[in-house]
């Protein structure tokens, strides 16, 4: 299967060939480049697609393509090498691309008769992530520290009005890790690495993560070496800012003895650093109640692995 | 015939009809509790037992009360157990021997249930046969090969035996034996290996990889090189590591050697060079 662009150029005239800025106020096509490309800082709307008028999207490294037949969905979706130069704001993309059998994935799925309306929604990972700082973090005794770290983000396309989830989908595969105190005990996690930033205003940008803030308490006597850090992503909710930013719901754990266990608690609504964001849905599970201990923290393994 | 008939009637008398009628009613009466008994441990023990513990269980109690109820019958017809007794214990000793293969296979298999160093659906290899287990019985193990073969194991083999269970726990590691000429930069040979296991999404993060230099071989500089994934991806992780490692080494220039053996022609004696098209030379020198 040939492999698409890293990234799907936007479009920059409108549906009748003019300046995107003023032919974006007055047209009403939905599909129409300029109205995309002026709208389109928060992709998770409803869109209609006609039958066999396929509609295109390039969300970070995503590259979806959504058709309607009559009794059927079609989609396809690849992503761009990781090491392929970042795309631009997500959203709709005018160029009609490759044909759906030339996409790396593809889902198809019958019913009786479509309607027109899908809805597009970002979600978080349906694992817990585990983050590991590229430079591991020390808490000195009875300190706190506030960190950023990056939450993958997935994608999920759905009937309109309709509980139906056609695909739910990462925009970019996270890799698998292990976390837990041996290799036979504990569970299987994805793995993202991040710079655990404490200072939000070098924070770096990132269509394909949503920003998720973690307290640290170090409630012991010993320095708390933070060297991965397990986050229950299921369990929190997206709040999108109107810059298009998605922020997840912030975490505070607390580590009483310095060993691996920590209670969690997690802050409900949008973190302060975004007040004004809105909320986009509740998360995948129920969150755990408050207080309740998990294993939040790990070294590195080793000893097992000759 | 005379005699016979009057022995028919003596046997035919109310009395024996009644000895006979009772002894009946205890193996009926004997057959319907030893039924119900077995049916109420099923639905109790369904939930806290094996398969193959709660079949156990109840065939020892079904068979346990319907023979006290036989015996009970027995005595009510007037057989003398004390020679039932007797005779029972001549042929358990005869029975003994001929089958005590039969027997260890027993014993070893209830010892395999209250062990479990493995259940049914678990994937072994016991005795260099592979495959997973479809059901633990009282002699045997049935085992279902990966190629699809059927094969029956004795319990008592599985006791004496090293048995390895593939599937006990999440994850596995797929161990790789490479060997790379000797000109190679190693260090440079690692960080490929590196990429390669980071870029497999079937390749666990952690544990960590395991990339080492095991030795200098006759041709090669060897490596090990292992990487931890989730156990059922054990096969596809294999493969898909192995292809990812030859096209990684492939860009990367870093040849993956033949076996080598290096000749040396001696001053006194050397080695003769046929030239193609050419006349048998010798070397100068």
């Amino acid at each position: 299967m040939t492999r698409l662009p890293s990234t799907a150029p936007r479009a920059e005239v409108g549906c009748g060939g003019q300046p995107v800025g003023s032919h974006a106020e007055r047209c009403d096509r939905v599909q129409c480049p300029a109205v995309t490309a002026s709208r389109d800082k928060s992709w998770w709307r409803s869109y209609e697609v006609s039958l066999e008028e396929p509609l295109r999207w390039q969300i970070g490294p995503l590259d979806l393509k959504v058709e309607r037949g009559p009794q059927e969905w079609l989609l396809g979706w690849s992503r761009s090498d990781p090491g392929a130069e970042p795309a631009g704001p997500p959203g709709l993309v005018s160029e009609s691309g490759p044909p759906l059998e030339e996409y790396d994935e593809l889902a198809r799925l019958a019913f009786r008769e479509t309607s027109g309306s899908i809805r597009l929604r970002p979600l978080l990972a349906d694992r817990p992530v585990v983050s590991s700082p590229r430079l591991p973090l020390q808490v000195p005794p009875r300190e706190e520290a506030r960190l950023y770290i990056g939450s993958p983000l997935w994608v999920a396309v759905e009937l309109e009005g309709s509980e139906t989830r056609l695909i739910d989908v990462p925009l970019r595969r996270p890799s698998d890790t292990w976390f837990g105190p041996s290799t036979r005990e504990g569970e299987v996690c994805f793995a993202t690495t991040t710079k655990a930033i404490l200072n939000l205003d070098r924070l770096p940008e990132s269509w394909e993560h949503a920003t998720t803030p973690v307290r640290i308490s170090n409630e012991s006597d010993e320095l708390l070496l933070l060297e991965r850090l397990r986050v229950p992503v299921p369990s929190l909710s997206l709040f999108a800012t109107e810059a298009g930013r998605l922020w997840t719901e912030g975490v505070w754990l607390r580590s009483s003895d310095s060993t691996e266990m920590a209670s969690i608690e997690i802050e409900p609504g949008a973190p302060p650093e975004v007040s004004e964001a809105a909320d986009l849905g509740g998360p995948r599970c129920e969150p755990p109640a408050a207080g309740f201990i998990i294993r939040a923290f790990g070294s590195l393994f080793s000893g097992e692995n000759r | 015939m005379s005699e016979w008939a009057s022995q028919a009637v003596e046997l035919m008398s109310l009395e024996r009809l009644l000895d006979l009628a009772r002894a009946l009613a205890l193996l009926v009466a004997g057959f319907g509790i030893a039924r119900l008994v077995r049916a109420a441990l099923r639905r109790v023990m369904l939930s806290r037992l094996e398969p193959q513990q709660e079949q156990l269980l109840t065939r020892v109690a079904y068979y346990l009360i319907f023979g006290l109820f036989a015996v009970a019958a027995l005595h009510e017809l007037g057989f003398n157990l004390s020679v039932l007794l007797g005779a029972a214990g001549i042929l358990t000793v005869a029975i003994g021997f001929a089958s005590q293969t039969s027997a260890s296979n027993f014993i070893s298999g209830l010892f395999l249930i209250a062990e479990r160093p493995f259940g049914v659906g678990d994937s072994i290899r016991i005795e260099g046969i592979t495959g997973d287990v479809l059901s633990i019985d009282l002699l045997s193990i049935k085992v279902r090969t990966w190629d699809n073969l059927f094969v029956r194991i004795p319990n008592e083999t599985v006791i004496k035996s090293v048995v390895t269970t593939f599937s006990r726990f999440p994850l596995r590691r797929v161990d790789l034996a490479l060997g790379v000429a000797y000109k190679e930069d190693l260090r440079r040979v690692s960080e490929v290996l590196l990429e390669v296991a980071k870029k497999n999404p079937l390749g666990l993060v952690e544990p960590q990889p395991l990339i080492m230099v095991t030795g200098f071989g006759d041709s090669s500089i060897n490596f090990q090189y292992s990487v931890w994934g989730q156990r059922q991806n054990y096969v596809k992780l294999k493969h898909s590591l192995q292809v990812d490692v030859h096209e990684a080494f492939a860009a990367a220039g870093i040849e993956i050697p033949f076996p080598q053996r290096t000749l040396r022609g001696s001053d006194a004696d050397p080695l003769p060079v046929r030239l193609a098209g050419g006349e048998v030379g010798k070397r100068e020198g």
